[in-house]
């Protein structure tokens, strides 16, 4: 019997009140791989898909020349030609909206190049603490790179210059969430009280709360915040919602937990977050094919690609190969690189995917001196627990034990049958 | 129809790229005493289409002959952000760069250019002083992955904002692998140099027995066999390792022919001592003395490979660690198959014996000849 938690995680976007903007609506297109009727197709696509990889393969191996003058090598991303300006603004306030709007691009695109393009803009900003808000900025994007000790530093030296920024404690709270010092994460988000609204303060709370044995009273408070006057509004209500489903997860009631997450994604229908966390709920609830239905128009963003790989894997469809294959691609180009790795997703791959579990336990424990979340937790639990490593979940179990996490996806077997 | 929506997806997958972070991949070609270095460059074309104008008709698109057009632009401001310096001793070089080609090449994320350079560095280099600034004030973020390929030997590195520039040293590469070929020499040495592993063999032939009563009988416990194997094997090495080191650095100098002669009476004792061992009783005494002599055989093939003074020692170490290697894999193949055929009489009584007048009457020969070579 697989268990439950096997079977899901979640992106690495931590950044939770990220703006949203859709620059392009995603069409989710009606398709089905297991069309009974399509069974010579399906065969004939198998092949089709191993001779395009074969090609594929050969192809990146060595350069070639075009055929000729009109073939088109390369389709530009449709961006506002704003966001990729040669020369940064020098004016304080003009470069802080462009550097922010590249951030959201990034994020609500995957596209990390465009975090790179907010560096450059933010450069002539940063060098010092004179700005806060240009290093409120580096540090959003030092945190979506999981450069976490540099942004760190940056919002501990901010905060000893202005340690009324409440916003860089509530990164800080974020930080110190995700990588499992939970007593200082809960310490920045009551440092954050002195001058954010309540409201986001007591989200910030509940998030570390539903990790610390007081799960109960954190989904408490959500819903009563939820169904109050002082609701909250935009993105504090998604956040709420994100949060509360996330709970309900954590509790092991997946129908609650889809429910919160549909009313999150009403108010983001594009947030990535939000769409690998709904795919996670499928594959933890043997529909996997909605994942695809889903993803199948996003297979340019890692994530998406990983969670087509899983489910494409399971049930065998036609392109099951080609996904595996192109994140197989992925994880090599990300070796000698110099770059923080995506190790949370890389481990679940070799995981779920590969059928690793040695590799994928050396990845889930490199990956653990990292992140400290749930979805790392469960992950290093699934990768121990199949690779027999006791020492392992000794170590995870001190964690536990510690700051009283109660999660029933470490505890409880799958709610539904294996597929 | 869905079928056919199916297929136009798979065709559409095979072009569909996942967005990275922005790398560039830089290979460097050198030869090692050749002044000149080629190598190849690609750039995204994501990456590119920041600094040239690429997209000239505005569609969204880049074309091959869009790429192409840009030709010139590449070799006149993109390729000068990648700065070659040759390092030799003291003198300091600027390699001259061009583009030579350019093709289009696809890696995990999309197309990139890929193009195709030649550099000439005045001299040999020794070192390389790679430096590159491409694209860093647009994406502090890009990177640019170097390989640098010489001969059998990769070297890689990476460029970031932080890390412009990097020294790479092409000769620790060429002397690793001179260090390599000298194991090698020495391997070969030892294999194809039957004298020595004629030598080492009589000495082997009894260590899985014991002489008592007249006669060879075979070694009643493996230790026994296993303890006269390593003190021969170890006695042997010793000394003839110190006579290679003495002979190649020109302490010892012996006329060849004396040595060569030496070796073949070494191999003849050798084997007469199979046959009365009674006089030879300690045979790693046997393999330490001799193995001086062994040492200076080894130490004439070194000469004859022409080394300078400069620079003997890892030419010297590579070789003799090369000797032991063949040296070990000589007595794995030789000791468990004696040992497993030690008590058979044919062993004792008819291998070890005739083997050893086999031996003497070789080595006699030899002898002869290189008496009379002389």
């Amino acid at each position: 019997m697989t268990m439950y938690w096997q079977r899901r995680n979640e992106t690495s976007l931590h950044y939770r009140d990220a703006v949203v903007e859709a620059f392009h609506p995603h069409v989710s297109e009606s398709f089905s791989g297991t069309d009974k009727g399509a069974k010579i197709w399906r065969l004939l696509s198998v092949a089709v898909t191993l001779f395009l990889f074969c090609m594929a393969a050969l192809a990146s191996a060595a350069p070639y020349t075009p055929g000729g003058d009109h073939v088109v090598l390369a389709r530009l991303p449709q961006v506002p030609a704003t966001l990729q300006a040669p020369s940064p603004p020098s004016d304080l306030s003009a470069a802080l909206a462009l550097a922010r709007s590249q951030i959201d691009y990034a994020s609500a695109q995957g596209d990390p190049r465009f975090l790179g393009y907010a560096e450059a803009t933010l450069a002539p900003f940063s060098q010092d603490m004179s700005s806060p808000a240009a290093n409120l900025l580096m540090a959003r994007i030092e945190q979506q790179r999981h450069q976490f000790a540099r942004a760190r530093h940056r919002l501990t030296r901010l905060l000893e210059q202005s340690p009324n920024q409440g916003q860089a404690w509530l990164m800080l709270a974020n930080i110190d969430r995700v990588q499992g010092r939970l007593d200082e994460a809960r310490q920045a988000c009551q440092a954050a009280s002195r001058t954010l609204p309540p409201t986001t303060v007591l989200l910030c709370q509940a998030s570390v709360q539903a990790i610390t044995g007081q799960r109960e009273q954190a989904y408490r408070t959500l819903q009563a915040l939820a169904s109050s006057p002082a609701a909250p509004q935009g993105k504090s209500a998604q956040w709420l919602n994100t949060l509360s489903a996330e709970i309900a997860l954590q509790q092991g009631r997946l129908e609650l937990a889809t429910e919160h997450l549909r009313d999150a994604l009403q108010q983001a229908p594009d947030d990535p977050y939000l769409r690998y966390l709904q795919s996670d709920l499928w594959l933890a609830s043997n529909q996997a094919q909605a994942v695809i239905r889903d993803l199948t128009n996003w297979q340019d963003r890692e994530g998406a690609l990983l969670r087509l790989a899983i489910a494409g894997q399971r049930l065998e469809h036609p392109q099951a190969q080609a996904w595996r294959q192109d994140y197989r691609a992925h994880m090599a180009a990300d070796q000698d690189t110099g770059r923080q790795r995506h190790l949370r997703e890389h481990a679940r791959f070799l995981l779920e995917v590969e059928s690793d579990p040695q590799g994928a336990l050396t990845l889930a424990r490199e990956n653990w001196q990292q992140q400290r979340e749930l979805a790392d937790l469960r992950l290093l639990h699934a990768s121990a627990m199949a690779a027999d490593d006791q020492a392992t979940l000794s170590q995870l179990q001190a964690f536990v034990d510690r700051y009283q996490v109660d999660d029933a996806q470490l505890t409880q077997p799958a709610k539904g049958a294996s597929e | 129809m869905k079928s056919l929506s199916l297929l136009f997806l798979l065709l559409l997958a095979g072009q569909a790229f996942a967005h990275k972070p922005s790398d560039s991949y830089l290979v460097i070609n050198s030869n090692a005493g050749n002044a000149l270095i080629e190598g190849r460059w690609d750039i995204a074309l994501r990456d590119l289409q920041l600094v040239l104008p690429l997209d000239q008709n505005g569609d969204g698109t880049i074309t091959w002959g869009e790429l192409r057009r840009q030709q010139r632009n590449l070799d006149a401001t993109v390729l000068p952000t990648l700065t070659i310096e040759a390092l030799h001793g003291e003198q300091r070089h600027a390699c001259a760069l061009n583009l030579t080609r350019l093709q289009a090449i696809d890696h995990v994320d999309g197309t990139y250019a890929a193009l195709h350079w030649r550099g000439d560095c005045q001299g040999p280099p020794e070192q390389l002083a790679v430096g590159y600034q491409f694209l860093f004030d647009r994406d502090p973020s890009h990177h640019g992955l170097l390989r640098l390929e010489q001969g059998d030997t990769t070297l890689t590195a990476v460029f970031s904002n932080q890390h412009r520039n990097q020294l790479m040293s092409t000769d620790a590469g060429a002397q690793w692998q001179a260090f390599q070929g000298f194991i090698r020499q020495g391997v070969h040495h030892i294999l194809i140099g039957y004298d020595h592993i004629l030598f080492l063999l009589t000495l082997l032939f009894p260590a899985v027995l014991l002489w008592q009563r007249g006669g060879w009988q075979p070694a009643p416990t493996i230790t026994g066999a296993l303890t006269q194997t390593l003190a021969i094997v170890t006695a042997f090495t010793v000394t003839h390792s110190l006579t290679l080191a003495l002979a190649t650095l020109g302490i010892i100098t012996l006329p060849t022919w004396l040595v060569e002669s030496a070796i073949a009476i070494t191999v003849a004792l050798g084997a007469a001592a199979n046959l009365v061992p009674q006089l030879f009783p300690k045979r790693w005494v046997m393999a330490f003395v001799f193995g001086l002599i062994h040492g200076l055989g080894f130490a004439s093939v070194l000469a004859d490979l022409g080394l300078t003074d400069s620079g003997i020692f890892l030419p010297l170490l590579g070789f003799n660690l090369g000797v032991e290697l063949g040296q070990v894999a000589i007595v794995l193949l030789f000791v468990p198959a004696a040992y497993l055929v030690r008590e058979t009489v044919a062993y004792r009584r008819v291998f070890v014996p005739v083997g050893s007048v086999a031996i003497i009457i070789l080595a006699g020969v030899w002898l002869a000849e290189r008496l009379s070579g002389a």
